[in-house]
């Protein structure tokens, strides 16, 4: 049962990330970006992670689509000359992104590393909740710090944008 | 499963980096930002189910607290081409230094 429920949600993950990709229209872009999102978080739900997969609906779906749909709307007319259905240097994109896609799948296959950790592959091994967050503020306590400073960071930056806004209006 | 999960991420990631070579709307690129992203946490999530420890989830963690950042400088400046600019073409960004 979980195998498939797994098989389904990659595959819809792989529709829907294309969908967002050759969507024409920006706010259906996004709106299939919030549905791959949904799915990968059903993924870390189905495979033990469940943390994870609450964390990404909870505050990364949710906080991101908001982010976008808000972008969207308060600039209005969001598609200038079309250029959401455009595309730059297509051909060149695709290879590169192609190219990306064949070499890490050649490195993994034939790596034998890749090969071990397959044969290790546990579906059954439930992440623990308590773990993660006795870890976090033991071992990783100082990045947990640097992150936050991060974040406040972005806050005083996204302040400083809207304050240079203001005057420019 | 493993190798289908693994293949899922790189397929993602690898649709995030098209979308992100491709397009030139803002959002469009910070949209693959994202895909790619997200590809690479489902990565670390299935390679994290062969070990014992659970580190991979704290890397997430701190990846998913770095793309938010990223997503909120990208679209205030996003808002901030739009307003001053009156376009979101990527390759405007740059006359934002004259204002």
């Amino acid at each position: 049962m979980i195998e498939v429920l797994i098989y389904l949600f990659c595959l819809l993950s792989i529709g829907t990330a294309l969908t967002t990709c050759l969507s024409s229209k920006i706010i259906r872009s996004t709106f299939f970006f919030g549905i791959t999102l949904f799915l990968i978080a059903f993924i870390f739900i189905v495979v033990g992670s469940n943390l994870l997969g609450v964390v990404q609906i909870l505050l990364y779906t949710g906080g991101t689509l908001i982010l976008f749909l808000f972008s969207i709307f308060l600039t209005g007319d969001w598609d200038y000359n079309n250029l959401g259905e455009t595309f730059h240097k297509p051909v060149s994109s695709v290879l590169i992104a192609f190219f990306f896609f064949l070499t890490t799948s050649y490195l993994i296959t034939t790596s034998e590393i890749f090969i071990k950790l397959e044969d290790k592959f546990n579906i059954n091994k439930i992440v623990s909740t308590q773990d993660i967050s006795v870890s976090l503020f033991n071992d990783w306590i100082f990045i947990l710090e640097l992150s936050s400073i991060l974040l406040l960071a972005t806050i005083v930056g996204c302040l400083t944008l809207l304050k240079f806004r203001k005057e420019i209006d | 499963m493993f190798m289908s999960l693994i293949y899922t991420s790189l397929f993602i990631s690898s649709i995030g980096i098209f979308m992100l070579l491709s397009k030139k709307h803002i959002l469009s690129i910070l949209i693959g930002i994202e895909l790619f992203l997200n590809g690479i946490n489902l990565f670390f999530i299935t390679i994290c189910k062969s070990f014992s420890d659970d580190i991979a989830n704290i890397f997430i963690l701190f990846i998913l607290v770095i793309t938010a950042c990223e997503v909120a400088i990208g679209l205030a400046i996003f808002l901030l081409n739009q307003r001053i600019n009156k376009t979101i073409d990527i390759n405007s960004l740059d006359r934002l230094r004259d204002n």
